[in-house]
């Protein structure tokens, strides 16, 4: 489905649903009908910021950008002249690769201009209220209220779980790993038919099964584009509910969801969610995929199911000897 | 969140597989500034 945007005050409207939340002293780069991400990053007011971010992003621009791919330019800042200076180095930057700047925008909360021709004018509500209708038909939720709020979100009452952990692990150790493995898949899907939040008993349970690798795995490996809404709940509640000593795995599931679902500035969230002292793989994996900004298809052509009758390349990957399978160099943020 | 990556290699198989598909991309210089990334419906500019 296409957003048909058909002038600047919309083209600022809709970048809050499009992000997840409402962005504040901000570069925002909007793709133009073609395949390149959106992105968003803290104003950089100097030179080396400036430097910094585009290093970021020309290389995720520039493996998916086309012939005739454009954007637009949006900073969202009180300071309309920083505004122009950045709106103008980067609309270089990305012509030096290739991509065409169609419209470079400055917005602070009342008021739009395009920096091009100078043309100002007011957001209004009606283009807020159309946009949020058309982003609702495209199944979005609506925005926060800024980055910090939907960081805030995954924060829960952490208590009531972190009570139940002794007994639930004292239950769970009566039981074999692949028993407990088969009831959190069974709890998975029964949350994916009916959506009706875990009880405190079932939540624990679910944490302190999913801190086995195999069964976090059967869980990661059900995700697909057309599950990850119902991931992205069961997730989310869980990071919330979690204690320390059982979050880095669900925190790191909902970064993935997240990510599969298009929202990198949730699965930065949810990665900030996983404990600093408990180095987790599957977080600085899902951290580089986000900050590389890969294409979710790219999980999915690699990962097909076994039941269209081809190895998926998780099996190819397993038959590999470890040492040729693992990365040769440096992942990007390892 | 601290991204160094301290174990040797991903251990399980799908960790293996996203750290292979990561490979094939270009190694950038890990900078401070964090980037929210977001893929969303296609936005088109229908009238000027």
């Amino acid at each position: 489905m296409t957003l048909s945007i058909q002038n600047p005050d919309e083209l600022v409207a809709v970048i809050p649903h499009l992000l997840g939340f409402k962005p504040e002293e901000s570069i925002v780069f909007l793709p133009m009908g073609s395949d390149l991400p959106v992105a968003r990053v803290d104003l950089p007011t100097t030179p080396r910021d400036r430097e910094g971010v585009w290093r970021s992003i020309r290389d995720a621009y520039g493996r998916y950008s086309q012939p005739g791919s454009s954007l637009a330019i949006v900073c969202l800042t009180a300071d309309r002249a920083m505004a122009t200076d950045v709106g103008h180095e980067f609309a270089a930057r990305f012509d030096s690769i290739g991509i065409d700047t169609r419209a470079m925008l400055w917005a602070d909360e009342t008021r739009w201009a395009d920096l091009d021709t100078g043309d100002m004018g007011l957001q209004t509500d009606a283009a807020r209220e159309r946009i949020a209708a058309a982003t609702v038909l495209t199944g979005r939720a609506q925005p926060a209220a800024t980055r910090d709020s939907l960081a805030e979100s995954l924060v829960g009452d952490r208590e009531p779980v972190a009570k139940l952990l002794p007994e639930t692990r004292g239950a769970a150790r009566e039981n074999t790993a692949r028993l407990e493995g088969r009831w959190a898949l069974a709890r998975m899907q029964r949350f994916q038919r009916d959506g009706v939040r875990l009880s405190d008993s079932d939540a624990a349970r679910l944490l302190v099964a999913v801190e086995s690798i195999p069964t976090r795995d059967r869980l990661w490996l059900d995700m697909n584009r057309g599950n990850v809404g119902s991931h992205v709940a069961m997730w989310t509640d869980m990071t919330q509910r979690a204690p320390d000593e059982v979050r880095a795995a669900p925190a790191s599931l909902l970064g993935f969801a997240s990510w599969l679902s298009g929202h990198g500035a949730l699965a930065w969230c949810a990665l900030d969610q996983v404990p600093k002292d408990k180095p987790y793989a599957l977080a600085n994996l899902v951290a580089a995929a986000v900050e590389t900004a890969m294409h979710p298809r790219e999980w999915e052509a690699a990962n097909l199911p076994a039941e269209r009758g081809l190895d998926s390349a998780a099996d190819f990957i397993s038959r590999r000897p470890a040492a040729q399978a693992g990365p040769a160099q440096a992942v990007p943020g390892f | 969140m601290d991204i160094t990556y301290r174990r040797p290699r991903p251990a399980s198989r799908p960790e293996r597989l996203l750290a292979w598909l990561l490979r094939l991309r270009p190694t950038t210089t890990s900078v401070a500034a964090r980037i929210d990334f977001v893929r969303a419906e296609p936005v088109e500019v229908t009238q000027a």
